[in-house]
């Protein structure tokens, strides 16, 4: 779907026997097989094409399931070849032929069930309203949209920004209850579904009359700015759509909000939707600068060379072991630059470094800490 | 290896009681993957559905003592053992052409210590060469070795099969690197070189596995000498009228005992070629990039010095930013659609002699490629990027278009290519390889290049690996005991 036949028969004709970028695929380096690299898989899907595997061997989808898709190898690569969207394609492939793991249709029956893919108790925007007090105005220019990791699994992200816009007194409103914008399943192959999500977020949108959208969640934002036209899902014309970075960026200039200044050292991780799909580098950076009296201690592997915290790839859901390796690694690159905070922009990503939080910096998401500067 | 499955089961479970259960794999799709490197003939024959040599089990140990074990298991059922790093040689090294087991190293990828006042560090074989340079550059120190392959090749890669980087000239060879080095013998006996390389205590040990292709056993572990990271590293680019007047650069560069880090001259269709390609330099004549690094004060002079050199040859001094778009950008002819790609037929026959003899050399190269291959339409392009005090390294390449379809007539034409090129390199004074191995590609000519010192070699291999379980075929050795 995102890629053409042309595209596709290119990518993996260019993957298939390269072995250039097996330094930038985190699986691969985790798991140390040459399966689960690049040109692993780029040679999977020769073969299966040609028939000399077959797709209904449990390896083909335990491989193809094993991959962040985090757009880091296409950024090593001089070719530019797209080897994620080519995994993505390949994924969508086995979820037609009825061969995705049964957590892609676990995942999609809960997001079709409770908005969110993960497992566990969802918490609704209303019951944060209600723990904020903050109000929401039907009708507002201002929608905001938090995504399902803030709903499920860093709730804290959602809960400043409240407090921040009532502290503000910006007028907004809200999807009640809020769905899922499709984003994991479109990373996990299943197109209807993710289509189908897309279309009632976009429906919604345009029936709540908002002129802005701002989304918490780095990765709802590359699904509403990068793939829900293509999913037949186009967002009304004339909406704007922000990431909350850039929404704060805009606010503080506009509004001259006064910030008070922090101290410790910092450093920042680019969640890889911003990092790459979006190229959203530098907003976290300079609102992070201007909250902050010190510059950042930047990572190793920042803007387009970030590496993935383990939020990528739906893999939470099917290999979450590689997942939380993933991110010890990433925590250890911010842990060896010394600073303090661990600033991210992406409920997901801060769930997850949170999880492995050592005694080294603290995780925080860049929300939490606009709201104690205010 | 034709084994009943009863057989091969057994083989599996004790594979597995070593290493772990999941770190055995009998899987076909590992073993499709691992049937091939970056060498031509395998990547042909997968690309043209014939059925590749695969082996029957790959294993990820974690350690020499699990090696070790996993030797001792093979000898006992005369098992090919082939070790695999990165998988990055040209040459098929790793290609199980006999079955057996792929050892991937890659899980023996801790780095053991860094040694910041005698600048080196020992780590594990299986450690990824990028990932190593990273850590090394956090203190900053670098290994100094940056050869195309670093983003997927494994320390043990590099000496396995005498690899060389793009700053060799003078940081030298992955071999000119290597302190000390532990090794598994092919029948489980764990050793280690003495701990430093200059000594006066015999033949060193360490040179019997530096360059051996995984045939004398496995290196496990590798003590490397380290550089700072230099104050500064400058490049420049001239454009010379001819090959013949860049060589007498270069020449000139090195027998001066500048020590440039690098020296890259490229031949007129290189220059047209690639460089138009990569670098966007649209240029006639013979390209050339040098670099220096050190103190900024040394760089001042060794600059100003080679200048002086390749202005008085008549080289068009083409300031600094061609030759550092060509540094930012060295990888990028290495990844496709930029490098050679199937269904064209190509091959790097890369070879190194003396000054006295490079440019024949080359000449004789390119009329055998040239003239030999005409009705194929074949072509020649060389650059020379390795620069030594006595000699210099040309990288050559033959390339065929439309080369014939079927995969049998394929492989004949580039294995008669092969043939004549490395003799036209032995009749000129050259050698089989300079950097990229021996593998499956070359070993068949490696009698012939050594002569009656191919005993020694033979006699060595024999005693080490009397089952003839390591690697079997490649580097010039027979098949399994």
């Amino acid at each position: 779907m995102f890629l053409t036949d042309e595209e596709r028969k290119l990518t993996i004709h260019g993957c298939r026997f390269c072995p250039m970028c097996f330094h930038a695929d985190t699986v691969a380096g985790i798991t140390c097989r040459e399966t689960n690299s690049p040109r692993g898989r780029g040679l999977l899907l020769f073969a299966l094409e040609n028939g000399v595997l077959k797709w209904d061997d449990p390896a083909v989808a335990d491989i193809l399931y094993k991959s962040f898709t985090d757009g880091l190898p296409e950024e090593w690569c001089a070719g530019h070849y797209d080897h994620d969207e080519l995994v993505i394609d390949a994924r969508h492939r086995l979820v037609e032929k009825g061969l995705a793991p049964e957590a892609v249709g676990q995942a999609a029956a809960r997001i079709l069930a409770t908005g969110s893919p993960y497992p566990g108790a969802v918490q609704a925007l209303k019951d944060q309203l209600a723990e904020t007090g903050a109000l929401v105005t039907p009708g507002a220019d201002l929608l905001v949209f938090s995504g399902c990791g803030a709903r499920s699994l860093y709730p804290a992200t959602i809960r400043s920004f409240l407090k921040i816009l009532t502290a503000k007194q910006v007028p907004f409103n809200i999807i009640d209850p809020e769905p899922c914008c499709g984003m994991p399943l479109y990373q996990l192959g299943d197109f209807a579904n993710a289509a189908l999500q897309a279309k009632t977020v976009s429906m919604q949108i345009a029936h709540s009359g908002a002129k802005e959208v701002v989304l918490l969640d780095a990765d709802c934002f590359r699904m509403f700015t990068t793939r829900f036209a293509r999913f037949g899902a186009p967002l009304p014309a004339g909406l704007k759509v922000s990431h909350v970075s850039e929404w704060f960026c805009r606010m503080i200039a506009e509004c001259k909000w006064a910030l008070k200044k922090r101290t410790e050292c910092w450093t920042y991780h680019d969640p890889s939707s911003l990092a790459r799909f979006t190229m959203l580098h530098e907003p976290p950076r300079e609102l992070l600068t201007s909250l902050f009296s010190q510059e950042p201690l930047e990572m190793h592997g920042n803007r387009g060379k970030a590496f993935c915290c383990g939020e990528g790839g739906g893999m939470s859901l099917t290999n979450p072991e590689i997942v939380h390796e993933a991110a010890l690694r990433r925590y250890e690159q911010a842990r060896n630059t010394g600073a303090e905070l661990l600033v991210t922009c992406s409920p997901g990503c801060a769930s997850l470094l949170s999880q492995v939080q050592g005694d080294g910096p603290i995780v925080r998401d860049l929300v939490e800490l606009v709201e104690e500067a205010i | 290896m034709a084994a009943n499955e009863l057989l091969m089961d057994l083989i599996k479970n004790e594979l597995m009681d070593i290493a772990g259960r999941d770190d055995v794999s009998t899987s076909e799709v590992d073993r499709y993957v691992y049937s091939t490197d970056v060498y031509w003939i395998p990547r042909m024959w997968l690309d043209r559905l014939q059925g590749p040599a695969l082996p029957d089990f790959v294993v990820y140990p974690e350690s020499a003592a699990e090696v070790s074990r996993i030797l001792k298991v093979a000898n006992r059922f005369r098992l090919p053992v082939i070790p695999y790093g990165g998988g990055t040689g040209s040459q098929g090294g790793t290609v199980p052409l006999y079955g057996g087991i792929i050892l991937d190293l890659k899980k023996m990828n801790r780095i053991v210590r860094i040694d910041e006042k005698s600048l080196t560090v020992t780590a594990q074989a299986g450690i990824n060469g990028q990932v190593l340079e990273w850590e090394l550059n956090r203190r900053g120190l670098t290994l100094a070795h940056y050869p195309a392959s670093e983003y997927g090749a494994t320390l043990g890669g590099y000496i396995a099969a005498r690899g060389s980087g793009t700053l060799s000239t003078k940081y030298g060879k992955a071999e000119d690197m290597v302190m000390s080095l532990e090794a598994v013998l092919p029948q489980g006996d764990i050793i280690r070189s003495l701990p430093i390389p200059s000594h006066s205590c015999g033949p060193d040990v360490r040179q019997h596995f530096v360059g051996s292709e995984g045939t004398m056993g496995v290196i496990t572990e590798v003590t490397m000498r380290l550089d700072p990271i230099p104050e500064e590293r400058r490049f420049r680019s001239y454009l010379f009228s001819d090959l013949a007047t860049g060589l007498e650069a270069g020449r000139r560069i090195m027998t001066h005992r500048y020590h440039p880090c690098t020296i890259r001259l490229y031949d007129a269709p290189s220059t047209q070629k690639f460089i138009k390609r990569v670098l966007g330099i649209d240029a006639d004549g013979s390209f050339m990039v040098t670099g220096t690094d050190g103190s900024k004060a040394l760089v001042d002079l060794e600059e100003a010095g080679i200048q002086e050199i390749c202005v008085s040859l008549g080289g068009h001094d083409l300031g600094r930013e061609a030759g550092e778009t060509w540094w930012k950008q060295r990888y990028d002819f290495y990844y496709p659609p930029f490098t050679p790609d199937l269904p064209e037929l190509f091959g790097t026959i890369e070879s190194t002699t003396t000054y006295d003899k490079i440019l024949p050399l080359y000449e004789a190269k390119k009329k055998a490629i040239e003239t030999g291959y005409k009705e194929w339409g074949a072509t020649y392009t060389g650059h020379f990027s390795h620069w030594f005090p006595w000699g210099v390294m040309v990288y050559d390449r033959f390339y065929i278009k439309r080369p014939p379809h079927d995969a049998h007539e394929a492989m004949e034409l580039h294995n008669m290519i092969w043939a004549d090129a490395a003799r036209a390199s032995l009749v000129s004074g050259g050698i089989l390889n300079d950097h990229h191995g021996i593998g499956l590609k070359l070993g068949w000519l490696m009698p012939e290049q050594y002569g009656p010192a191919w005993q020694i070699l033979a006699g060595i291999k024999k005693m080490l690996d009397p089952n003839g379980i390591m690697n079997p075929g490649k580097l010039g050795f027979g098949f399994p005991g």
